[in-house]
């Protein structure tokens, strides 16, 4: 059997393989799954998949494999590319603590790869040269293992929420957040334009992708799913509040001639709005920016995640699906939330809040003694006149009639401002007519419940709006992400 | 008549193809490309049995509905290959491992190219099937054994994978300006920088067809790039490249004067 042994690479890899074996702590190993660690720097693909393998099966020798190493577990099935690093993955995804139903989807991919590309591996040595195993004979493992389990109904407890590679952040954390403005983008049509000019004024989505990526299941694949975005965006009349982008991770390569190319070759509608895009100079700014998941060779990418982002109109970064395969519809989804939420939201529910304020202003001597028996006399100092009180109480309503307008553009909902419209004009009525005061609680009931409804809405698919969020920091943080920061394994 | 033949013909091709192991001494099926893959690793068997054996085991691959179980068995045979054989059988089983993109083959290639003793092929075919994995790592060795090597094949070779790496830009465009290099590297330099740097590519063109003292192959590339891909603004603007072309399609060698025609009517010159 024709085997490379650990001793015959070069001796960045040879160290690395000796360092890997002596690290105990799954932390340590986790850290070293991000691309960006300095220990891929420079590295080549081939390396790079060599080096991943050996930590995924230092993983997969603890007695449980931990959670947070799921997702790179699963992206390997998932986006299967190299035989060596499928095997390594099946191998890994049979220690987790349970086999979860959702893994067939992975599985069945890996499996499809592995029939075509079913090469001898040795996954007791490092870089798996040599014999013994095979990915089709891991994969068929694990979904032996997989079929153990019992019927999804009555299985396994959920799998944590960063599993699934969707990260949102609220307006408080986006403000905080650095600003990208000086960045030069070059489109498809050697347009130059700088990064805060093309993204400012829309929620934009955003892919990450290189025409040299030789998986059909990364670059290209989500090239075409812009495509199809784009269609979505269309068909919900959102193409032109909603605009979308891909940037090579390779701009001294993907010139804009290869752009335009590569975009018409995927179907990309391309124009002002939609565009592929290289950074000439300052591509390790977006690098930082975006916190992009890649390690390169030299100008090529060695290897790279998926990466797809919602940014919003100041062009920061308000959701992320990363790693995993990632569904369009809940890219456009959270792009048509953020639009509905954007600028002026929290003025928007403010609004519709003060506009509740005009029943309770006092219309009458009976309202005034009632206030007044409510403070106490002593504290009454002036009393204003009525006309001046009518004309606050009008101010109100109609405040809350443009604000609740406003809404509408981001509801849809047509019912709750014609039940707002109504509350408005029973409040007029009781005032024109002076009818039994009645009709102003009931105007006021209606405003009320137009008003909660409105706020309470942002979209329908969506489990709530970036705006709703009330946290500072990212709704679902990968753990992983902390422990890259403070991975310090030194090579 | 005629027609009736024409038939038999079309039916005797579009007949299935027969199973590529029958050919050698074996059982049919899974069992006869596993004997066929004993065959090839089998340094007691003559050259030209192992030789039918990997065609064999190659053509199953294509299309045997069996191929998927013996896979494995097949590439680390081939591995096998690549360690004991004879240089014709090895050099067929590391251009089909090197289409898969095998790591082994990969290295072996890879060390070959580094160190002279460990090279299996010439560097030359060496860097040709490295060619097929752009994410081999290497960029570096490839400008190392352009600079290093005498020998224009391997230099060809070697600009030829320089066509995918944007650091070798400079390197290319300095070899596209020598005119002591010979015209083959130079042409293929013009196709590796026109993949990297189609504005680069026009640039020089423009300014090597005003060159009387150029290679008349040159030349041809020149204009022919123009012709292909000229930016018809530019072209309107340049005078002198005008003048040149206006020149070159009354007299000129034949190739270049047609090729000057083909300018003049594109650009209305």
């Amino acid at each position: 059997m024709a085997v490379i042994h650990a001793t015959e690479y070069d001796a960045a890899e040879r160290q690395f393989a000796k360092a890997v074996g002596e690290l105990e702590s799954a932390d340590q190993l986790l850290a070293l799954l991000d691309e960006r660690h300095p220990a891929y720097t420079e590295q080549p693909a081939a390396v790079v998949t060599r080096m991943r393998a050996w930590v995924l099966l230092a993983l997969s020798r603890a007695a449980e494999l931990p959670a947070a190493a799921l997702p790179f577990v699963l992206e390997e099935l998932e986006t299967p590319h190299d035989p060596y690093l499928v095997a390594v993955a099946a191998i890994c995804l049979r220690h987790y603590a349970f086999p979860h139903p959702s893994f067939a989807d992975a599985l069945c991919q890996a499996l499809l790869f592995a029939k075509a590309r079913d090469y001898p591996v040795d996954l007791e040595i490092y870089g798996g040269v040599g014999g013994g195993s095979s990915p089709l004979r891991e994969v068929d493992g694990t979904l032996a293992w997989l079929k153990s389990a019992a019927p999804p109904d009555s299985c396994c407890p959920a799998l944590p929420a960063f599993v699934s590679g969707h990260s949102r952040w609220n307006y408080l954390a986006r403000r905080k957040a650095a600003h990208l403005e000086q960045v030069m983008l070059e489109d498809q049509f050697g347009r130059k334009q700088k990064y805060g000019a093309r993204f400012h004024g829309h929620p934009t989505i955003v892919v990450f992708f290189y025409s040299r990526c030789e998986n059909p299941l990364k670059c290209t694949l989500t090239v075409w799913k812009l495509g199809h975005v784009q269609q979505l965006l269309a068909e919900r009349g959102l193409a032109d509040s909603i605009h979308t982008a891909a940037i090579t991770y390779d701009p001294a390569y993907d010139t804009p001639d290869k752009l335009l190319t590569y975009g018409r070759n995927r179907n990309l509608r391309m124009d002002e709005r939609n565009v592929l895009l290289r950074a000439p100079e300052g591509f390790e700014e977006l690098q930082r920016h975006f916190a992009l998941g890649g390690s390169f060779f030299e100008s090529l990418v060695s290897r790279h995640k998926i990466e797809v982002f919602v940014l919003d109109k100041r062009g920061r970064t308000a959701a992320s699906f990363e790693r995993k395969r990632w569904r369009e519809e809940d890219v456009v989804e959270e792009a048509a939330a953020l639009l509905a939420g954007t600028g002026s939201g929290k003025m928007a529910r403010f609004g519709s809040w003060v506009g509740l304020l005009a029943p309770l202003v006092p219309k009458c001597p009976i309202c005034w003694a009632a206030y007044m028996s409510s403070f106490g006399v002593t504290g009454f100092v002036a009393q204003p006149s009525a006309s001046a009180l009518r004309a606050l109480t009008a101010f109100f309503l109609l405040l809350h009639l443009a604000v609740m307008a406003w809404r509408l553009r981001a509801t849809s909902w047509h019912w709750s401002y014609a039940l707002s419209l109504g509350g408005v004009l029973a409040i007029a009525l009781n005032w024109l007519w002076s009818p039994p005061a009645t009709l102003t609680y009931l105007g006021a009931a209606a405003m009320l419940m137009a008003a909660v409804l409105s706020v309470s809405k942002t979209d329908p698919s969506t489990k709530g709006s970036i705006s709703d969020e009330a946290v500072s920091g990212p709704i679902q943080k990968n753990p992983v992400r902390s422990i890259n920061s403070h991975g310090d394994l030194s090579l | 008549m005629k027609k009736s033949k024409a038939i038999k013909k079309a039916a005797r091709k579009a007949a299935p193809a027969p199973d590529p192991v029958a050919k050698l001494d074996v059982a049919e099926g899974v069992e006869g490309m596993k004997q066929a893959i004993g065959i090839m690793t089998d340094p007691a068997a003559a050259l030209a049995q192992r030789k039918a054996a990997l065609n064999a085991l190659q053509g199953a691959s294509f299309g045997h509905p069996n191929f998927k179980e013996i896979r494995g068995e097949y590439v680390a045979g081939l591995r096998q290959v690549v360690d004991d054989a004879p240089q014709e059988l090895l050099q067929d089983a590391l251009e089909i491992l090197s289409q898969e993109q095998d790591p082994y083959a990969e290295k072996k290639l890879v060390d070959g190219l580094r160190d002279d003793k460990k090279a299996l092929v010439k560097p030359e075919d060496a860097l040709h099937y490295l060619s097929y994995n752009l994410h081999a790592g290497v960029q570096g060795v490839v400008r190392n054994v352009f600079e290093q090597s005498k020998d224009d094949r391997v230099r060809q070779q070697a600009v030829r994978l320089m066509s995918s790496d944007p650091q070798a830009v400079k390197l290319i465009e300095r070899t596209l300006k020598d005119k002591k290099e010979s015209a083959e590297v130079r042409q293929t330099s013009a196709a590796a920088l026109h993949a990297l740097n189609p504005q680069a590519l026009q640039k020089w063109a423009e300014k090597t067809a005003l060159d009387k003292n150029e290679n008349q192959e040159i030349l041809a590339a020149c204009l022919t790039a123009i012709n292909q891909f000229g930016d018809e603004k530019t072209i309107s603007k340049n005078t002198a490249f005008r003048k040149r072309i206006s020149q070159m399609s009354k007299n000129a060698p034949p190739r270049l004067k047609q090729i000057a025609k083909g300018l003049s009517t594109k650009y209305g010159i």
